[in-house]
């Protein structure tokens, strides 16, 4: 991993790639950066795009490095379109990173921020103003893991801030809405689309009649659901709505919907270091390039 | 013990008519009563898989026979969570009843 930044080689070189394209700071197309990151890199831009995506989209990092203009997919696991239909420029924080990368400015805590989870590593992420802020102020605590994607997060919490390696359970958020429940976050590596159909495949059974021929389809005992609808759109996100039983326990009900995968997922995790030490250890060197940062996400 | 999604998982599996071994940490908590599994592993004998394929698909999950044979070791993913899938030769287990459906559990292998 990079020392300035923590992003890995690969991201390292499509960052540098899109500033070399896109110099003026308009957008160019994404396949003319997988190409030059080939041919610079010899990496090639099937494994390339996937990475390249990583680093634009809002539901994978805290702070995304490029700004991608197109379809880049969707959080509810839409693929995006082909890198010749997308075009990128670097966002104002890939701009610090690659200016870290090149020594103009101190270390950016890229990787104290978004980890190493949105690449499918075992760092989850933290709230970006939590970090910064911590290492502003010298402090040894930046909270407890947040994800871009919201969602909750639960488990060994302390276990993991103390740099132990720990299960954590990654949930939606789910909301009562009069009589109904709706899901309106899914966390980092749970694929929202695939919900309603899990929903519903743990909510109905088959039976076979009594010669054992043929089956039909009854409701599972202990089910509390009655139909679920998927109102997501691109505009206003993920709205998964669950009609239950009229007079359902609401409470018990979200208890059953949680126990559905991917309602709730698990990840192993475990930091480099207890966070504590992270912060502590974490090399500012003139402290410019935290600054910097710390200007950025200023609202 | 009996709610968790990854035994619920063998036991909707079994009720259903697929004939495999529990195997992992699954079978470590079935028949040791600790750990905390994430998923559920099987191993499934050859003439059996056409029987798993038939029950996973009756939960709403995708998996093909020829998939599984050609692949050996395959993921499910289902409503009750991940399902490896391992073709192989059943390994000895013991039997072990949960909400009154009899599993085959691994033995655990000696050192």
């Amino acid at each position: 991993m990079s020392a300035p930044t923590g992003l890995g080689p690969v991201e390292v070189a499509l960052v540098d790639a899109v500033d070399l394209l896109a110099r003026d700071g308009e957008p160019v197309r994404c396949s003319d950066v997988l190409a030059a990151v080939e041919d610079r890199a010899g990496i090639g831009p099937r494994y390339a795009w996937l990475v390249l995506v990583d680093l634009g989209v809002a539901w994978r990092r805290h702070l995304p490095l490029v700004e991608l203009y197109g379809n880049c997919g969707s959080a509810l696991g839409d693929p995006p379109a082909e890198p010749a239909y997308v075009e990128t420029r670097l966002s104002p924080v890939g701009v610090l990173a690659l200016a870290a990368e090149r020594g103009d400015i101190g270390p950016v805590p890229l990787d104290l921020v978004d980890g190493s989870l949105y690449r499918g590593g075992r760092v989850p992420p933290f709230d970006p103003a939590r970090v910064v802020g911590a290492l502003l102020a010298g402090a040894t605590d930046a909270g407890e893991p947040v994800l871009p994607t919201g969602g909750t997060v639960d488990g060994d919490l302390d276990g993991l801030l103390a740099g132990r390696p720990v299960r954590l359970t990654l949930g939606c958020t789910i909301r009562p809405e009069g009589g109904r429940l709706v899901i309106t976050e899914v966390p980092l590596g749970a694929e929202a689309n695939r919900i309603p159909s899990a929903v519903v495949d743990r909510s109905r059974q088959f039976e076979r009649d009594p010669a054992g021929r043929g089956h039909h389809v009854v409701r599972r005992h202990g089910s509390p659901v009655v139909d679920v609808f998927d109102e997501s759109t691109a505009r206003d996100g993920i709205r998964i709505v669950v009609q239950l039983d009229p007079g359902t326990d609401l409470l018990a009900a979200r208890d059953w919907l949680r126990d559905v995968w991917p309602v709730t997922i698990h990840a192993d995790c475990r930091l480099p270091a207890s966070m504590a030490e992270r912060l502590t250890a974490w090399d500012r060197r003139d402290g410019t390039g935290l600054r910097a940062l710390a200007d950025l996400l200023k609202p | 013990m009996g709610d968790r999604r990854e035994l619920l998982l063998a036991v909707e599996l079994t009720r259903l008519g697929a004939g495999f071994v529990v195997v992992g940490g699954t079978a470590r908590l079935l028949r040791q009563g600790y750990g905390d599994p994430h998923d559920l592993d099987v191993v499934v004998a050859d003439c059996d898989v056409t029987g798993l394929v038939a029950a996973l698909r009756l939960l709403g999950a995708t998996a093909t026979d020829e998939a599984l044979r050609r692949c050996r070791d395959v993921r499910v993913d289902t409503a009750w969570g991940p399902l490896d899938v391992f073709v192989a030769r059943r390994p000895v287990a013991l039997t072990v009843r949960v909400d009154g459906v009899d599993l085959a559990v691994a033995v655990e292998r000696a050192a």
